[in-house]
């Protein structure tokens, strides 16, 4: 059962590699294996010494038969134990370095060499576990196994402990919904592998090295002649194991499936844009429509004017259409060229304020009757293009003010807050509009799409705004509950570089 | 007249015995063997005739490769009460475990060279398995020893019992020092391998013994138990010491899921003793005298380094065995 169990955890954390190629990852697998590694050593090891009813066994091992396979496995009982060694000081190595890299507390993200220290005392305690190595050692000072035992046993304890601290602490020190709960897979994942872990770490290998020649009693870990092996006994721990493994793999699925999504959504837009492209052309060719209707007015107005008494009202009128035509020709052909050529940011680094007062200008100037509240910490920098980074964040006030205004809470303002978050500096713009539903949320994104039906609203603000925080390497995220609003995230790499800046 | 006096005094006594098992309180005992006809040739016996069920106690039989895991379970207190081989007595002369019982004589150990090793000598340099804290390891030294040689002279690998078999016969060792009935299993298939040692090679030296233990502390708590159990044993050997081998073959190769030919041929492992000739052994001084044999092989071995030496009867209960003969 554990071997089925630790292996769909092996195979969920591979995959998970595959689809995302990163450092996280790779100390997944490293945890995922170590942890394979160490059952395997001691099941084995079960396997040759016994102990166990043959119920037992075969709850354990599926069949007698594969039991007696793995009792005679041709392996030395220094073998067995170095097996037990490696599993049993990487895991916990590979959960620190895990947190570690997901901490943000400043004091260890400002000193890396925590990382490569972290490494010492597993490194230390392989090099010491080291069959002949240690035997030497313990049969020349016998005085030292209780030592190293414990030693051991403290530091390996201690490794998940402080991991699992800094993991937590991580979690409850992030306030945005969905940031939060995508890190409490990561967290149950690690949980649940560490629990995992801890039911089994205190088998030290030296019991299988020298199994009775000192007098060292096994006192600690569920791994082998620790409590009279009942069946119920048993059950119930395969069961513990069982939610553990299962809570794991289901975190950790989650954890990638959601990427995987982002990820999908991404290639589906830039699919869907590159039909827009061709569709743009097609667009453009039917504004000529429009440019016909401006003809028409314009052949009445010249109509007007060859009559000997012109009236002028009418002339007034049709001028008051072609300009107003004209302007929203030349609006959306400005509006769809910035969008589609193809443009490159210059990423400076800039004042949070300086890019929230560019935002909150252009925003004026379009609804100088809106009210925002504004809640900027103007001692943060981020790597942005000011004009760009502006003009995104303006394009969602956009948004969220006309939601607004749907909703009929002209009387409430929009709100533009940041914050730090983790790995990000995160401006969120916040409104109190109908909301959007589910189904909406997975097209709003889209070129071309838009649920107004207004002359004015073409579809391309969204799309636009995330394109432009895409090119800043950031993420625009949304959470929105109908009737109550919605919130933009827009979430920039956090630059850590602070300066004093006045605005917002 | 005398007749029905006799039959009244039948009668009482029987009453009386019926008495004493009634008052016997029921015990579940969880014991500990190993998978050959040795470990279970009494115990097996016991049971199957009903001779632990007359004490009114019922066993749960949990298999183990060997003494020393017998004695680790035991500290974990999963064990109460279990069977050992020569090797794991040196842990019940440091006292580690008290031996209530003893099983037999045994001579179920070897020391085997494979392909092209016909003597001792010929290990010297090779690579050689056996299993520590076990007889495996206790045969091996007295082989050396007897030659001259130390554990230096080889190349050693540690294994459990059952690795050593297919080493063995994978050819990934050279020789190795074993029980039956991986020794009889190795002979049997190995066509060029030769027995180099026995523990009748050192039967004028010393004597390979097998036992009942349990923990000093159960020992002391649970004497009435151990008698009871020991009891129940000793019927068991007297059944099967000498006869019904067949019979004992069929319930140990049942009990350790083997063919009953393997089983069957261990039977000439040990001399069998009679649970008559323990007890009476324990009473006239032979069976100490084979423990203190043992245990000072053991201190010129080197094996056993606890100073001052015990005496037999910190560590073996003579008095149970007397008791349980009666």
């Amino acid at each position: 059962m554990l071997f089925v169990l630790i292996g769909a955890m092996l195979i969920a954390s591979i995959c998970v590699l595959l689809l995302r190629k990163s450092t996280e990852s790779l100390y997944l697998l490293g945890m995922c294996c170590s942890l394979m590694v160490f059952l395997s050593g001691i099941l084995i090891f079960i396997a040759k010494k016994g102990g166990y009813s043959q119920d037992i066994l075969r709850f354990l091992y599926f069949s007698l038969a594969l039991k007696t396979r793995v009792q005679y496995l041709y392996l030395t009982l220094g073998q067995i134990g170095y097996m037990i060694a490696v599993g049993r000081f990487l895991y916990p190595l590979f959960l620190m370095e895990m947190a570690l890299q997901y901490s943000m507390i400043p004091a260890m993200r400002k000193r890396p060499a925590v990382k490569k220290l972290a490494v010492l005392l597993p490194a230390g305690s392989l090099i010491l576990y080291l069959p002949p190595l240690y035997r030497r050692l313990v049969m020349t000072w016998p005085g030292i196994q209780p030592v190293i035992v414990q030693a051991a046993y403290i530091w390996v304890v201690a490794y998940v402990a402080i991991a699992l601290i800094l993991l937590l602490n991580e979690l409850l020190s992030i306030t945005i919904a969905f940031c939060r709960r995508q890190f409490a897979c990561i967290f149950v994942c690690m949980a649940a592998l560490s629990g995992i872990y801890l039911l089994y770490c205190g088998q030290d290998p030296s019991q299988v090295y020298h199994f009775y020649s000192y007098d060292y009693i096994f006192s600690k870990g569920l791994g082998y002649l620790q409590y009279a092996p009942t069946m119920a006994g048993y059950v119930t721990l395969v069961i513990v194991n069982v939610i553990c493994g299962v809570l794991g793999i289901a975190s950790l699925l989650r954890y990638t499936q959601d990427n995987l999504m982002t990820d999908r959504e991404e290639s589906v837009l830039r699919r869907k844009f590159d039909i827009a492209r061709t569709g743009a052309s097609v667009f453009v060719h039917s504004i000529k429509n429009q440019l016909l209707a401006n003809r028409v007015l314009e052949k009445h107005i010249y109509q007007e004017l060859g009559r000997e008494t012109p009236d002028l009202a009418r002339i007034r009128d049709c001028v008051d259409q072609l300009h107003g035509n004209n302007e929203l020709l030349l609006e959306r052909s400005e509006e769809l060229y910035r969008t589609v050529k193809s443009k490159s940011v210059r990423l400076t680094p800039v004042g949070l304020g300086e890019v929230a007062q560019v935002a909150l200008d252009r925003f004026a100037r379009k609804y100088p009757e809106a009210k925002c509240r504004a809640q900027v910490d103007c001692t943060r920098t981020v790597m942005a293009d000011l004009n760009y980074l502006g003009e995104a964040i303006y394009n969602l006030m956009t948004n969220a003010w006309e939601a607004q205004v749907e909703a009929g809470r002209t009387d409430r303002p929009i709100r533009l807050i940041s914050r730090q978050e983790r790995l990000y500096t995160v401006l969120e713009v916040r409104d109190e509009g109908p909301g959007i539903s589910r189904s909406q949320q997975k097209k709003i994104f889209e070129p071309f799409y838009s649920s107004k039906n207004s002359n004015h609203s073409w579809g391309m603000g969204l799309y636009h705004a995330r394109m432009i925080i895409k090119a800043h390497l950031g993420m625009l995220r949304v959470e929105s509950r109908p009737g109550e609003g919605t919130a933009f995230f827009i979430m920039l790499p956090r630059c850590d570089t602070q300066r004093t800046v006045n605005g917002g | 007249m005398k007749k029905l006096l006799s039959v009244l005094l039948a009668l009482a006594m029987l009453s009386i015995a019926g008495l004493s098992l009634a008052e016997a309180e029921p015990v579940t005992l969880n014991v500990a063997y190993m998978p050959n006809y040795g470990s279970l040739w009494a115990i097996e016996t016991a049971i199957q005739k009903g001779y632990l069920a007359e004490e009114n106690i019922t066993v749960n039989l949990v298999e183990f490769a060997d003494g020393p895991t017998i004695i680790a379970a035991m500290e974990s207190g999963s064990i109460d009460v279990g069977y050992i081989g020569q090797g794991a007595h040196k842990l019940c002369i440091n006292g580690r475990a008290t031996i209530f019982a003893l099983s037999h004589v045994s001579n179920g150990d070897a020391l085997i060279g494979g392909a092209g090793i016909t003597s001792v000598e010929d290990l010297k340099g090779k690579k050689v398995a056996y299993s520590s804290g076990s007889s495996s390891e206790d045969i091996l030294i007295n082989s050396l020893t007897k030659y001259g040689m130390t554990m230096d002279d080889i190349n050693a690998f540690d294994m459990d019992a059952s690795a050593i078999v297919t080493a063995m016969l994978s050819g990934g060792v050279d020789a190795c020092a074993t029980w039956s009935p991986n020794s009889l299993k190795i002979l049997e298939e190995m066509p060029d391998a030769t027995k180099l040692t026995d523990n009748m090679t050192f039967a004028d030296q010393t004597v390979s013994l097998a036992s009942w233990i349990c923990m000093p502390k159960y020992a002391e708590e649970n004497r009435d138990i151990l008698v009871r159990f020991t009891r129940a044993l000793f019927k068991g050997m007297d059944y099967a010491a000498d006869e019904h081998y067949d019979e004992v073959s069929t319930w140990v190769s049942t009990q350790t899921a083997t063919d009953y030919d393997s089983v069957y041929n261990q039977r000439g492992d040990a001399e069998w003793l009679t649970g008559k000739e323990v007890a009476e052994g324990a009473a006239d001084g032979t069976v100490e005298g084979y423990y203190l044999l043992q245990r000072d092989t053991f201190v010129a071995n080197g094996a056993v380094e606890k100073d001052p030496v015990p005496a037999v009867s910190d560590y073996v209960m003579l008095d149970v065995m007397i008791e349980a003969g009666k």
